[in-house]
């Protein structure tokens, strides 16, 4: 391989993997709060994306000016969600698995009804050049969504290490019952982890729809993403979730170029069944019962 | 109050009346082809969500179904168009890939924890439905299979009538030949097997049950049945594409079916399938086709929410017929 695509493949694949850790950042907050894998996770970001299309194209918003809108829906989603996932049964584990799925479901659904299933585009067209970084060139929007992601994931990160909340978040992933002995009120906790989780899920997606297509089903990839970083990494890792969405993400753009785009589905796919795999015998530190 | 005697002996008689009613279902029904197609849609459903309910049986929930009988279509479609095979060997050779299959995916993955193995046939199910998109030399890719024959006659001992009943009697036969096998399955040791394996994982480890053995029976049961329901569902539609064959609704569907009609019963996803199907077709495909995946997904969250073990919970009494599905788990 000539030098330059090396160079190529690492700097795409650097800028894909800090969205995908962003896609999977809100997912593993909630996975370390709740022990609940989300599977509505990448309905969410579709619908999102969705919003931000409809309020440009329909409300004739800017997308910058979308951004607040359509995070503060989406963590009002996510909080709709929490009303249910709150309501289960325990052992919560595999029914909020079977509940989520039903959730994601019913979303994939509701967005056929209303935008029908058709590829749509958010497409900017200040957006559309390339950028010339030494031997590379990257694209512009994909430029804006590693920025925006970097920018978000350090939020998070100094959100959980230095406010009083986040500690306390942190504190409940860590140990629950020791959480809430020490006074930290555990549904608020929840809620408050629902609410963010859904916020970023919500910038997330507006992000990920600049680069790729929208379409109703388009959400089982996000989720198959956030679930492979998630399980990677294990839980309250918010560097584990970088370094395994920057190792996605250039395994995937090594795949495009030697493969083709086509098969980067398949190559996500096996990479989460490897993780499953490799994860379930203990190989990365998580016991098996 | 009524007398327990009296209730089982009407709960051992709904069997073959229930099947009398079938078999001469298209007799009744005559030329109206339409009903007969829809219900032959419906016992092929009801069949899927049976198989879906084997492995629940033994534990472990399936995100993934989709991947078997999407696996037994495309076997079957292959069989019969590349391979000029006869619908016969194709349906053999369909539960043959189909088992291969699931045998690999139990070999990798039953070992994981509940929602671990969940996650993992999700996954599983998106990687076959990628290759067939993909392996354009073998599947033909986007493009589809066009030209599957139609499926088989069986020789009946009646006069069968047109085709779409010709098609009714071989999807009975297979949900038949399906209930059997789940019924022999739980009636041996590796039933009971399977039901301390769903109970109670590690004790009945603990007590040398062979929990993988009969999980792995379980899954090879399941896959092979749900093989054979996307091959003749192949055979039905004549006509086959990736995104028909490995829809994600194909996983959904036989979930929310056994779900609703009692998960670990023997006839509950049967009656969910038969059921829903054919309320989704005769009245909400009137209404709308893009709130179908709505309504499944409202079912799902508001039965794991409020009916945890099915609708026929809401239904079971003393003494009520329906209580003869329970005495089987």
């Amino acid at each position: 391989m000539a030098p330059f695509l090396l160079w190529q493949v690492l700097a795409s694949g650097l800028l894909t993997g800090l969205l995908y850790a962003l896609l999977a950042a809100g997912f593993a907050l909630l996975f370390g709060i709740v022990r609940t894998f989300n599977l509505a996770h990448g309905e969410l970001l579709i619908l999102s994306g969705y919003l931000a299309l409809g309020l440009r194209d329909v409300g004739g918003l800017p997308l910058m000016a979308a951004v607040p809108l359509v995070a503060a829906a989406a963590a009002g989603l996510a909080l709709l969600l929490h009303q249910g996932v709150a309501r289960l049964q325990e052992p919560r584990e595999l029914g909020s698995l079977v509940f989520t799925f039903g959730a994601s479901l019913a979303l994939q659904g509701l967005m056929l009804l209303i935008w029908q299933g058709n590829y749509r585009l958010l497409l900017a067209e200040a957006l559309e050049a390339g950028v010339a970084i030494g031997p590379v060139t990257l694209s512009a929007k994909g430029l804006l969504a590693a920025m925006g992601s970097l920018l978000l994931i350090g939020g998070l990160a100094w959100f959980l290490g230095r406010t009083l909340e986040g500690k306390a978040l942190r504190a409940v992933s860590l140990n629950r019952e020791g959480a809430s002995l020490m006074g930290i009120h555990l549904p608020r906790a929840e809620r408050l982890a629902f609410a963010i989780g859904g916020g970023l899920a919500g910038v997330a997606g507006l992000l990920y729809a600049l680069i790729h297509a929208l379409y109703p089903a388009a959400g089982l990839e996000p989720t198959l993403i956030a679930l492979t970083l998630t399980i990677l990494a294990g839980v309250g890792r918010l560097g584990g979730l970088l370094a395994g969405g920057l190792l996605l993400g250039v395994l995937e753009a090594a795949v495009v170029l030697l493969a083709g785009g086509a098969w980067r589905e398949l190559a996500i796919a096996l990479f989460l069944l490897l993780v499953l795999r490799l994860s379930g015998t203990g190989l990365l530190g998580r016991r098996r019962e | 109050m009524r007398s327990s005697r009296g209730g089982r002996d009407l709960g051992r008689l709904s069997g073959p009346v229930g099947l009398a009613c079938l078999a001469l279902l298209p007799v009744m029904l005559g030329a109206r082809t339409y009903l007969l197609q829809t219900l032959t849609h419906a016992l092929l459903f009801a069949t899927l969500a049976l198989s879906w309910g084997i492995l629940r049986f033994s534990g472990p929930v399936s995100f993934g179904h989709a991947a078997f009988f999407g696996t037994g279509a495309y076997a079957a479609a292959l069989a019969a168009t590349a391979l000029g095979l006869s619908p016969w060997s194709g349906l053999a050779l369909a539960l043959l890939v189909s088992l291969l299959v699931a045998l690999l995916f139990g070999l990798m993955a039953l070992d994981l924890r509940g929602p671990y193995f969940s996650l993992a046939s999700l996954a599983g199910a998106e990687v076959l439905r990628s290759l067939a998109l993909n392996w354009v030399s073998l599947t033909n890719g986007p493009a589809g299979v066009v030209g599957i024959p139609s499926l088989p006659r069986l020789p009946l001992p009646w006069p069968v009538g047109g085709p779409s009943s010709a098609d009714y009697y071989v999807i009975l036969a297979l949900l038949l030949i399906v209930l059997a096998a789940a019924a022999g399955l739980r009636r041996s040791r590796f039933g009971l097997a399977q039901k301390a394996a769903r109970e109670g994982e590690r004790p009945a480890r603990a007590l040398g049950v062979p929990v993988f053995r009969a999980q792995l029976l379980a899954l090879l049961t399941s896959g092979g049945a749900a093989g054979l329901c996307g091959a003749c569902y192949a055979h039905l539609v004549q006509y086959l594409e990736p995104s028909l064959a490995f829809n994600v609704m194909l996983s959904a569907t036989p979930m929310v079916m056994a779900m609703v009609g009692g998960p670990l019963t023997l006839l509950g996803p049967v009656a969910g399938g038969l059921a829903l199907y054919t309320l989704n077709e005769l009245v909400l495909v009137r209404i709308t086709t893009a709130a179908h995946g709505l309504l499944y997904g409202v079912a799902i969250m508001a039965i794991v929410l409020l009916l945890p073990r099915g609708l026929a919970d809401l239904l079971r009494g003393p003494g009520v017929p329906w209580r003869s599905w329970q005495s089987t788990t």
